[in-house]
């Protein structure tokens, strides 16, 4: 298995401070930033995902033109990205929402705003223990 | 000769340009006016008949008015009411058109860029403390204190995520403004004014049926919300360490 910083990672927030956020936290934790991609939306993230097979998705849910969870329906019905974890990182946090992911395939859940802990425990929920 | 649906092609033909739909509007206009001036008419002639004094009065027991007359009192004052509310929703259509809604949707949009670019330069200054402190200067200061600095820089990162969280709030404002712009345009299609199109791209649709399953609400307020150790438990993880 290779080791965390040749992992391929695809950040999706319309907004790009989160972006730079949340590269900062994957970086802190052995991640290249070479290997970090970003996308403004989930159309954006499909073109980008079209060129790179990811170890990881990390996306907001509440973006234009095309939302989050729009964007993990589209990589769960394709076979080639199907399996690729992916985790919704959103101030979306009802219920409602929470269970329509996991319905949709979801592997994992970040309220914003968020501490870098969470976002440790969650990468590791996908890649185990972090060194 | 004239047939029944031809009041229908006239108001059509009239429709079909400015000018008709002008005449169309004050046509409206004199005849609700008319309608108004009639009842205030009969009125009156109710008041001679019944001998009551014109006026301002009390209820139908105060001033001896018989209820028929208090009815139709309201019946006008509900008129007026309605007119005074047609003025102030084509007044707020008239001011949509120079731009104000624009304005402040823009003013909004302002608030965003501004505080992307005060977050940006915050994190900025957090990133060259820890150039610094990770830099052969940084081995000057006591190891413990290198650390807590460099802690509080991770600490001022994180806490930019408020600009995110600001950014979606905004929207949410903007969001409410559209939909009351949608509503004038809806009212100003019903008085003949044309309206845009409303239909949009399939991702559209996907995002309106989301908002509408209320899916999209953004940041909720304090205590509305699940928090993150209700999520965990749904996903089934390990419990977070407290921080």
């Amino acid at each position: 298995m290779s080791k965390i910083k040749d992992k391929k990672v695809l950040v999706v927030d319309d907004f790009q401070t989160m972006r730079r956020i949340l590269c900062k936290q994957l970086v802190d934790l052995g991640f290249t930033r070479d290997n970090l991609y970003e996308a403004a939306d989930g159309s954006e993230a499909l073109e980008i995902i079209k060129d790179h097979d990811f170890d990881l998705i990390i996306s907001d849910w509440n973006m234009q033109p095309m939302t989050g969870h729009d964007l993990l329906v589209k990589v769960r019905q394709e076979p080639r990205t199907a399996k690729i974890p992916f985790v919704m990182v959103t101030a979306e946090v009802s219920p409602d929402n929470v269970f329509k992911a996991k319905e949709s395939g979801v592997d994992n859940y970040i309220a914003k705003p968020f501490d870098a802990q969470t976002v440790r425990r969650k990468v590791e929920t996908v890649f185990g223990a972090l060194e | 000769m004239t047939t029944e649906n031809a009041p229908c092609g006239i108001e059509a033909g009239l429709m079909a340009t400015e000018e008709g739909r002008t005449f169309l509007r004050n046509y409206r206009s004199r005849v609700t006016h008319d309608a108004v001036a009639r009842l205030q008419g009969t009125l009156d002639a109710l008041r001679l008949e019944s001998g009551i004094a014109t006026g301002a009065g009390g209820g139908a027991g105060a001033s001896g008015e018989s209820e028929l007359v208090v009815l139709f009192r309201k019946i006008i004052d509900k008129i007026n009411e309605a007119r005074s509310e047609l003025q102030s929703i084509a007044s707020m259509a008239r001011e949509r058109e120079t731009g104000d809604i624009n304005a402040v949707e823009d003013e909004l949009a302002a608030i965003i860029s501004d505080t992307e670019r005060a977050t940006n330069e915050i994190m900025d200054s957090a990133d060259a403390i820890e150039n610094f402190l990770r830099g052969d200067a940084g081995g000057e200061l006591p190891e413990e204190l290198r650390r807590e600095i460099l802690r509080k820089c991770a600490d001022i990162t994180i806490s930019c995520s408020f600009q995110d969280i600001t950014g979606q709030r905004v929207r949410k404002i903007v969001e409410v403004i559209q939909h009351i712009d949608q509503h004038i345009s809806l009212i100003e299609h019903n008085l003949g004014t044309p309206v845009r199109d409303p239909e949009g791209s399939e991702i559209d649709a996907s995002r309106r049926a989301q908002a509408e399953a209320g899916l999209l609400k953004g940041p909720g307020l304090p205590g509305s919300a699940v928090d993150q150790s209700a999520i965990d438990e749904m996903f089934s993880d390990p419990p977070a360490e407290s921080s």
